[in-house]
């Protein structure tokens, strides 16, 4: 039990990153569909980065790359006023693209990826004594203690900040922020380059925490999973934190199921995450809202 | 103004061009891989459509790919998303499979009847997000893409037990009878009545475009409001487009299991049901543009094997022409579309865009 929870905690860590950062965009209305693309960039260049010049380094590459291709993507939505679902699959192509190009030029064509610097767990003593959560909580990686603190900043942000109050204003009547004095584009650009940078820290989570090393497409559609999750959560930073765990005890549960040969088919068990997501969607129905201008380039004079 | 036909067609003109900046563009990655731009264009060349097989290689190639765009393109129309042609797709090439397998009768019989199934499986997975959406008000893009999931591993869980072919110790079936295979139609080729059925396909999307519930599926697109005040009922609709864009899309796992590979295996796509959503956007979301788009698409993935062969580059190269491409497409379009606005602005034709919007939309 204890170390199924570890599992679980260690596989939704690169998720919340991830989540977090979505939600972000998306509360300021840019459509975080390319979430997969910056989490798979921020993966690989921490690992082609890491190879070189250690862990520290590969985290801020990884942070770098994500931040790049959201202030492609946030050109594109918010620029050039591009549908923000297709513009957002068109650059979750050309990461998996150019991460498979790159990583076969630097690592060669091997189906196990080169073994890098990574963060490994980091015991905390006393607190990962305690019986049943304390290793799931206190015995994991930089990663996993850092969402605490970035947590609760997001929360205080969202409620509590001027600064916060105007990302959710652009989101929700981007007309009226506009009348408030509220730059809208620029909080957008800015929400938008946060989520990348989050993103990206999440694919490092993954590539030199979770693991060391990179293989082409690792990021296996987390960042859609991330998505969803944020989806699921209604764009609440807590809640949406809660359905990656949800996610990540999924993703362990399967793994141990194979390992102690239980008698559940480990593939119809990972459906479940999926399944009571739909489930929770159907029941929540239309209360489940997103915010109004979601998807909507802001351009002022026009409704 | 323009018509909305004539920018349907300036939106298919732009494929060209946007195809080769793409891959003028992405000449610079090769380059960097110390490999000579020239070269990789003629391993391309070669590849993709210098010879019989190459050609051969390229329309296999492209057929789940354009099966996957064309379904996606009917909900487009009216601004829906049906992310899930993935599943779609892994339940219509299960079905066909399982048909293939058990069903032992002459082709004129097993290869109808595999198809059918296919086809009615991606349907059926394709019209729960529709319900939902209609019923509930369940966003379609989010239950669309869990499905996909709930269906691959649904299929491989029944590929790792019941459909697992003995001895071979790889979740995947036993090799489907010839009887069940689409035939040949070019000898010496990989080329199948498979490709007959794409180009019907192609034609009848084109042609249900252009009847009045293609009309309906493009009011809805441009406008949910104005389509409530013509009388549109746009929850069946939504059904219907759903319907159809599925079975179109078990057509994709159809083709490619019985016109290509000849077994199911575990993840047997390479996500052909994403990347059809940008070959539909490339191909400006007609049929006959979905075409080209299509033929682009599988000429650069044939061409990159061919690459990887020759100059030893990765064939992701592919992914990242392909991508480009349909970025350069967008922002043409858009740069375009803008410009009719701003002329359709000015007070001498002061009509509103909406025409414009509809085919955007």
């Amino acid at each position: 039990m204890t170390a199924l929870l570890v599992d679980a905690i260690a596989a939704a860590t690169p998720l919340i990153f991830v989540a977090l950062g979505g939600l972000l965009a998306e509360r300021a209305g840019v459509m975080s569909v390319s979430l997969e693309g910056y989490m798979l960039v921020g993966a690989f260049a921490a690992v082609a980065v890491s190879h070189t010049h250690g862990q520290w380094a590969g985290l801020l590459a990884a942070a770098v790359a994500g931040t790049t291709l959201a202030l492609a993507h946030a050109y594109l939505c918010i620029g050039a006023r591009l549908n923000q679902i297709v513009s957002g699959l068109a650059l979750n192509l050309f990461a998996l693209g150019i991460t498979g190009f790159v990583n076969s030029l630097v690592f060669g064509e091997g189906r196990t990826g080169t073994q890098v610097p990574a963060f490994s767990a980091l015991r905390i003593p006393g607190l990962a004594d305690i019986p049943l959560i304390g290793p799931a909580l206190f015995d994991q990686t930089l990663f996993t203690y850092a969402i605490f603190p970035l947590l609760a900043a997001i929360v205080i942000y969202l409620r509590r900040t001027r600064s916060g109050l105007a990302l959710h204003a652009v989101g929700e009547h981007p007309a009226a922020a506009d009348a408030r004095g509220i730059p809208v584009n620029r909080v957008r650009y800015a929400a938008t380059a946060v989520s990348g940078l989050l993103a990206g820290v999440g694919g490092a989570a993954l590539s030199i925490g979770l693991v060391s090393s990179f293989v082409e497409n690792m990021t296996q559609g987390r960042g859609y999973i991330a998505l969803a999750a944020v989806v699921f959560a209604g764009w609440r930073p807590l809640l949406a934190v809660a359905a990656c765990l949800l996610f990540g005890v999924a993703d362990a549960a399967q793994v141990w199921a194979n390992v102690l040969n239980v008698d559940v088919p480990f593939e119809l068990l990972a459906t479940a995450p999926y399944v009571v997501t739909v489930v929770a969607l159907v029941i929540l129905g239309r209360r489940g809202r997103h915010p109004a201008a979601l998807g909507i380039p802001y351009v002022r004079g026009q409704r | 103004m323009k018509s909305p036909r004539r920018l349907a067609d300036s939106r298919v003109a732009a494929v060209l061009p946007a195809a080769l900046i793409a891959l003028a563009a992405s000449g610079g990655l090769v380059a960097l891989a110390g490999v000579s731009p020239l070269d990789a264009y003629r391993s391309i060349w070669s590849g993709g459509l210098g010879s019989t097989s190459a050609l051969g290689t390229t329309l296999v190639m492209l057929l789940p790919l354009l099966f996957a765009a064309l379904a996606f393109a009917v909900p487009f129309r009216a601004g829906l998303y049906n992310i899930g042609v993935e599943g779609q797709l892994y339940l219509g090439a299960l079905s066909s499979a399982v048909v293939g397998l058990k069903l032992h009768a002459p082709t004129y019989v097993v290869l109808p009847v595999a198809v059918l199934a296919g086809m009615a499986a991606g349907m059926a997975w394709a019209v729960i997000p529709a319900l939902l959406k209609v019923t509930r008000g369940v966003n379609e893009i989010v239950s669309s893409l869990f499905l996909n999931y709930v269906a691959i591993y649904f299929t491989n869980w029944l590929l790792a037990g019941p459909l697992e072919a003995p001895n071979i110790g790889v979740a995947q079936t036993s090799i489907i009878p010839d009887a069940a295979h689409f035939p040949v139609l070019v000898a010496d080729t990989k080329i199948t009545y498979a490709l007959l059925l794409a180009l019907v396909v192609v034609v009848l999307v084109q042609a249900l475009f252009r009847t009045p519930f293609g009309f309906d599926l493009r009011i809805m697109g441009a406008s949910g409001k104005v389509a409530d005040y013509l009388g549109i009922r746009s929850g069946r609709a939504t059904i219907v487009a759903f319907a159809i864009s599925g079975a179109i899309g078990g057509l994709a796992g159809v083709c490619e299991v019985l016109g290509n590979q000849f077994f199911l295996s575990q993840d047997f796509s390479p996500g052909w049901g994403y990347t059809g959503i940008a070959v539909a956007v490339l191909g400006g979301g007609v049929a006959w543009g979905i075409a080209l788009a299509a033929a682009f698409f599988g000429v650069i993935g044939a061409g990159a094997l061919q690459m990887q062969f020759v100059n030893q580059l990765s064939p992701s190269f592919a992914l990242v022409v392909q991508a480009v491409a349909v970025i350069v497409v967008l922002l043409f379009l858009e740069w375009r579309s803008r410009g009719a606005r701003r002329a359709a602005d000015r007070p001498e034709h002061a009509s509103p865009a909406a025409p414009t919007e509809a085919v955007e939309a």
